[in-house]
């Protein structure tokens, strides 16, 4: 029951930033792109990589995480985008925006692993 | 209002996420997250494409609905970050399949959430039409 709680405490933080994020974004950038999912999930997966090498207790893993992480980034979105690419023929755009999205975030995982490896060990 | 609607959706979509996890014992192929991604990216195309047009449900609830349930219940750094698992075990080829099944199983499942819409749509339509 707590761990139900906490991953929606922390998906319910996630989803608004989540919502923050991509207004700005759209605002800042008008472009048929969709470069505001691509920035949330690589970053999102960057951070999730930096969580997962600092060893996070269950709570914290399921708080920021399964919760907010799992909440700030979107697969549905991201699928929706690629339909409404299709639809408009935007073939070149649709491949690079899945190569993109697929190696840059996998790319993430890694660097932020990298990355939360490296702080995690230097306050050691 | 906007917000509040997000983030009490959002909240109710990582906690169905999160259930269907440990409902699930997944060996090394992680079916759950294939089948939250694949089942929320043809619900958001019914959301988006059929109650945004056909239903009376103000904007903000739709908003609260797709970005924030759908999108919450669906997860992308999960995703990675079991293709980065994957690959650090040296599992290339379940990595790859894994990969290509979320994105082929989500494309076809929004395609399909977009084409079940249209045909409720023009159905809807040809009734009130009659």
């Amino acid at each position: 029951m707590l761990e139900s709680l906490i991953v929606m405490i922390g998906g319910s933080f996630g989803a608004v930033c989540r919502f923050a994020v991509s207004s700005f974004i759209k605002k800042a950038f008008s472009t048929e792109f969709p470069i505001s999912t691509l920035f949330i999930n690589v970053a999102g997966c960057f951070l999730m990589g930096g969580l997962l090498a600092s060893h996070p207790g269950n709570l914290d893993q399921l708080l920021l995480g399964t919760g907010f992480l799992g909440g700030f980034t979107t697969f549905s979105t991201f699928e929706m985008e690629n339909v409404t690419l299709f639809q408009q023929k935007e073939y070149g755009k649709l491949s690079v925006y899945v190569l993109c999205s697929c190696v840059i975030s996998v790319f993430a995982v890694f660097l932020g692993a990298y990355a939360g490896h490296a702080f995690y060990s230097s306050r050691i | 209002m906007y917000y509040l609607y997000i983030a009490v959706f959002g909240a109710i979509g990582a906690a169905a996420r999160y259930w269907i996890s440990i409902t699930f014992e997944t060996g090394d192929f992680p079916y759950d997250i294939l089948c939250i991604n694949i089942l929320g990216s043809f619900l958001l195309a019914i959301t988006l494409r059929y109650l945004a047009t056909v239903s009376r449900f103000s904007h903000s609830l739709i908003t609260g609905i797709g970005i924030g349930l759908i999108g919450s219940f669906t997860t992308f750094s999960t995703f990675s970050a079991q293709v980065m698992d994957l690959l650090l075990r040296e599992q290339y080829i379940t990595a790859a399949a894994y990969i290509l099944s979320n994105l082929i199983g989500g494309f076809l499942s929004a395609a399909l959430g977009v084409y079940v819409s249209n045909r409720l749509i023009t159905r809807k339509e040809l009734k009130e039409n009659a």
